[in-house]
């Protein structure tokens, strides 16, 4: 693997970045993850997790529009990087490999 | 109507403040939507608790968060500059004011201070050892058919050997000895032989710097005790018996005392901290006594109850399982020492950090050189907390009260705009740029009287809470609530003024804010009256202590210390044998009459006489059981008892009721007196009934030849001991003398002649009774001299407060009393008409402390056995000082205004 970490949490943000497409901005993001994983997040777990693939490259980001909802303030749309596609493709093939090199288990 | 509600307004700034700026609209936008989410979920309340919830959440988040610099806090918070701008002209503008304001402050605080370094002190005791947490005292509570004779810390050696042998939990174990007589030490290379008390000698266990950690300067505390004969001195005692030179491998010769020899000085220990009970300055290995204490009582008697014992408990075991396992090793061994089958023992484990405070009255409790009492520590921490409200209840009257003078900057502010909330900002500011000045100069304070304290105790309490962040958190904390809980009332009253009312021309005439004033003007009138009742109590109990008959007259009696060692001449007997022992004890005897014959014949002595102890003291009086010849063992009870010599009754001037004083002929150890108290104590029903009966003392028969009225040996805090004064002839460890009071100084000259003549090698050192006596009173003096000092600075302080309120009140009234002066009312009806406020409040505050102060008097006079009276003035007497106090603070300034001319008050329209 490459040297630049990919959290199992990071993962997740990343892929529902990708499958929201121009809805992923924060509190999308945090909604979709919350009924994906079945639990309950922060604002500041998800905010955290996305600075973090920012400076590391995975995401890029633009502002977008300003809903009355937010007070007037704009939402910040992200979109992965064709280097996140990578890695994460890279993450899928090993994944893979492993489950498929997995030896049938007995009922045990 | 949802976007009424907006998020909660503190934790919006919060954020706002402390998140990266070009994440921040990002990230107010995403919690404003999820907030708005929440709400069309939940309550209002809930949405804006999840809010709270999530800012905190983000707040840990550390790539979200900022740090402000210092232009941030001045460039968001510009107004706060502005408060404190105003609030430093505010503070130039009444200069008296701020001047009182201040300085009650800044004395409420430094003394607040120095008694939070009292407290921490006296808390502090005996914590510096590292184990301190695992570390215990032995106490012994003796049963007696089951019911509890009382705790004692003496125990018999084999009990400490019982213990390292049977109980493995226990880690270390430490016995010590403190000899109940001194001895005299010489430096060989010098010859000056000083004297030393036996309180400043230790007998110690090898491991006994292992477990207390006493630093040594020199030496090595691994090999200090490898021989018997070693011995660890203290700093202090180093400088004086070497002066500059290296002690460590000089020998010390001791003379006298439990074990006299030549020591090898081993170690050098800094000099003890005062906030240990252990005090000594002469460190022996307890082996040494085992084999040659007292010619070797150890090895006759082996279960001879003199030692205190010390454990470490093991980290893994718990006292408790400790004290049940040596309990029961008790239980199997304890026949061998105490033979009595209706007597039982237990033992108790005491943490070594309670000893100060905690202890109680022990059999014996000499052992505890300087012990606290908590009561004093309790009654401190109030006195504490009183002078601090007293300060800040000077703080809210005042501004208060001044408020009118506020009203119309209030009002003007009001009308150009200025917010309710900014307003009480203003005032809040105030207060705690007030408070914090306060604060420091307190601070200052404090260090400047640190030391005037210590002088009065005679102790270092040294600044330790100085040195805690803890404390200082603590106190910043404490200054700012106290700013805001005194800031608070008068910025609300003062903020709450209408800017229509108070700008007319002839505003003010309703007071806001009187019944609270009134209420705090009573509790410092309150708090002053219990101070000065307390102070009065603690007073009327010294002079009550130090007037009462003690039943013997110990004035103008002169105690000389008795040679520590009799030089025996001609190469007379030797200690090896009991005929030895014999054979010095008569030659004792010998010497000790001549020495009375000669100073009797001094023309300015009027008698005298030799005892074992002296008045005030209490070393090795206790004995476990007595009874009355014949009685069974069951009835065994516990006595005092003392040995003296002859004339002992006509040199202290004790009352005899039956029977004869003590004759040249008797034969020694086997005469008593007995006090009226042991006769009741054991047994006897009337003074001439118990002549020439026998009585045991444990287990050897006495006879009674005489019996004396009951007489204070000790202070009088303690209640009437049953005495027993037990004749010997032999040289004493005491010699008083009685002095007419002429040619004294001379006298003594002819004594010290004769003293030195038949006890060669000796020091002279005499001391008078009564002033060795009243030393027993000294910490109840200090604790007067400090309640009186700490009243003294709380009423003053009240006093000032007062004083500036009825400054206020009269120039406030001033042309009411010019519209009566005119319309005749005479100076007295004005004087009563300002000051009957005060009165009222005063009265009322008589009335309310009368409960508090017969409580606090009641539990403090419970300490002691002799005590004085409540009484009516104890009621009366603090109430008219005060009434006193108050009456001239408020008659001072009332009568000025009562005087002035009504043409200067009421021609200015």
């Amino acid at each position: 693997m490459k040297k630049t970490k990919l959290g199992e949490f990071e993962e997740f943000v990343l892929l529902t970045v990708i499958v929201l497409q121009e809805q992923a901005y924060g509190v999308m993001i945090k909604k979709e993850l919350e009924e994906r994983l079945n639990t309950s997040l922060s604002v500041g777990s998800v905010q955290s997790a996305l600075k973090r693939m920012e400076e590391k490259g995975f995401l890029t980001s633009a502002f977008g529009e300003a809903t009355a909802k937010r007070g007037g303030k704009r939402k910040r749309i992200y979109s992965a990087t064709a280097f996140a596609h990578k890695v994460l493709a890279e993450i899928k093939e090993i994944r893979a490999g492993l489950w498929a090199a997995m030896p049938k288990l007995s009922s045990l | 109507m949802k976007d009424l509600i907006m998020p909660p307004r503190l934790p919006l700034k919060l954020l706002r403040f402390l998140i990266r700026r070009d994440f921040l609209e990002e990230i107010e936008g995403d919690m404003e939507e999820v907030f708005y989410d929440n709400l069309e979920l939940y309550s209002e309340r809930k949405a804006k608790w999840l809010y709270v919830r999530e800012v905190l959440l983000l707040l840990l988040r550390s790539n979200l968060v900022r740090f402000p610099t210092f232009t941030d806090l001045l460039n968001t918070n510009i107004m706060v500059k502005h408060y404190l701008q105003l609030s430093l002209r505010q503070l130039g503008r009444n200069k008296a004011d701020s001047f009182l304001n201040l300085f009650s402050l800044a004395v409420g605080i430094g003394i607040c201070l120095v008694i939070c370094q009292y407290v921490f002190f006296e808390m502090s005791h005996d914590r510096m050892h590292s184990e301190y947490e695992r570390t215990y005292r032995v106490i012994l509570d003796r049963f007696q058919d089951g019911t509890l004779q009382g705790p004692d810390l003496y125990m018999a050696h084999s009990l400490g050997v019982v213990a390292e042998e049977e109980v493995p939990d226990i880690a270390e174990h430490v016995t010590l000895y403190v000899p109940d007589e001194g001895a005299y030490v010489t430096n060989l290379e010098q010859n000056l032989p000083i004297t030393v008390d036996g309180k400043e000698m230790l007998f110690a266990s090898k491991r006994f710097l292992h477990v207390f950690d006493f630093p040594l300067k020199m030496g090595n505390k691994e090999t200090a005790f490898d021989n018997m004969f070693n011995v660890v001195i203290t700093e202090k005692v180093a400088a004086q018996l070497f002066g500059e030179t290296d002690p460590i491998g000089k020998n010390l010769k001791i003379g006298g005392g439990a074990s006299a020899g030549d020591y090898l000085v081993t170690g050098v220990l800094e000099d003890l901290p005062s906030n240990s009970h252990l005090q000594f300055d002469y460190l022996f290995p307890i082996e040494n006594f085992f084999e040659y204490g007292w010619l070797g009582v150890v090895k006759r008697e082996p279960h001879v109850p003199i030692f205190a014992n010390y454990l470490v408990v093991h980290e893994s075991a718990s006292p408790q399982s400790v004290q049940q396992q040596l309990n029961r090793a008790v239980a199997r061994y304890s026949r061998e020492w105490n033979p009595y089958e209706n007597m039982s023992e237990k033992v108790r484990l005491q943490p070594i950090a309670d000893i100060h405070l905690k202890s109680e009255t022990y059999t014996n409790a000499d052992f505890v050189a300087n012990k606290g009492n908590l009561q004093d520590v309790r009654s401190f921490i109030i006195i504490a907390l009183f002078i601090l409200c007293i300060a800040w209840v000077n703080y809210i009257n005042l501004s208060t009260a001044r408020s009118i003078y506020r009203a119309r900057e209030v009002g003007i502010r009001k009308s150009i705009g200025a917010f309710r909330q900014q307003l009480i900002g203003q005032f809040l500011t105030e207060s705690l740029v007030i408070n914090l000045l306060g604060a420091f100069l307190g601070v200052g304070l404090a260090v400047l009287i640190i030391p005037g304290l210590n002088h009065i105790i005679g102790r270092d309490i040294g600044f330790q809470l100085f040195y805690l962040p803890m404390f200082w958190g603590c106190f910043v904390l404490a200054i700012l609530f106290g700013a805001v809980l005194s800031g608070l009332y008068p910025a609300f009253i003062i903020s709450a003024f209408k800017p229509v009312s108070v700008l007319k021309a002839n505003f003010g005439g309703k007071q806001k804010g009187l019944t609270l004033r009134r209420g705090l003007i009573m509790f410092q009138f309150l708090a002053s009256l219990c101070l000065m009742s307390g102070t009065y109590l603690v007073y009327k109990q010294i002079t009550f202590m130090k007037s009462q008959e003690l039943g013997m007259d110990i004035k103008k009696i002169v105690a000389i210390r008795g040679p520590k060692h009799i030089e025996v001449l001609d190469g007379g007997p030797q200690l090896t044998s009991y005929e030895g022992l014999q054979a010095f004890n008569q030659y004792s005897r010998k010497t000790f009459r001549t020495f009375r014959e000669e100073v009797n014949r001094l023309p300015a002595i009027s008698s005298m006489t030799g005892s074992w102890s002296i008045p005030g003291q209490a070393y090795g009086a206790s004995v476990k059981d007595v009874r009355k010849w014949g009685a069974p063992e069951s009835e065994n009870r516990p006595g005092k008892m003392f040995s003296v010599g002859l004339d002992f009754m006509k040199t202290y001037g004790l009352e005899l009721l039956a029977g004869k004083p003590f004759s040249q002929e008797l034969s020694e150890e086997s005469f008593v007196l007995l006090n009226e108290k042991a006769l009741g104590t054991f047994g006897f029903t009337d003074p001439e009934g118990a002549l020439q009966e026998k009585i045991l003392v444990n287990d050897r028969p006495h006879t009674i030849l005489g019996v004396v009225s009951n007489f204070h040996w000790k202070s009088l805090k303690e209640a009437h001991t049953p005495w027993l004064l037990r004749f010997v002839g032999g040289t004493p460890p005491y010699i008083s003398i009685k002095l007419d009071a002429a040619n004294a100084e001379e006298s003594l000259a002819r004594v010290k002649a004769t003293y030195d003549a038949l006890y060669p090698g000796n020091p002279f050192d005499y001391f008078f009774v009564d002033d060795q006596f009243d030393q027993q009173y000294h910490s109840d003096v200090q604790f007067g001299k400090l309640f009186l000092s700490f009243t003294l600075i709380a009423i003053f302080i009240a006093c000032m407060g007062l004083f500036a309120l009825v400054t206020f009140s009269a120039s406030r009234r001033i042309k009411e009393i010019g519209v009566r002066k005119v319309l005749g009312a005479s100076t007295g009806n004005l004087i009563l008409l300002l000051s009957r406020e005060y009165l009222w409040l005063l009265l009322g505050a008589i009335v309310l402390s009368i409960p508090a102060v017969v409580y606090w008097g009641r539990t403090w006079l419970d300490n002691y056995a002799f005590r004085t009276e409540l009484g009516i003035d104890f009621l009366l007497v603090p109430g008219l000082v005060i009434t006193l106090i108050a009456m001239l603070t408020v008659g001072r300034r009332t009568y000025f205004a009562a005087i002035s001319n009504p043409v200067d008050s009421l021609r200015k329209e």
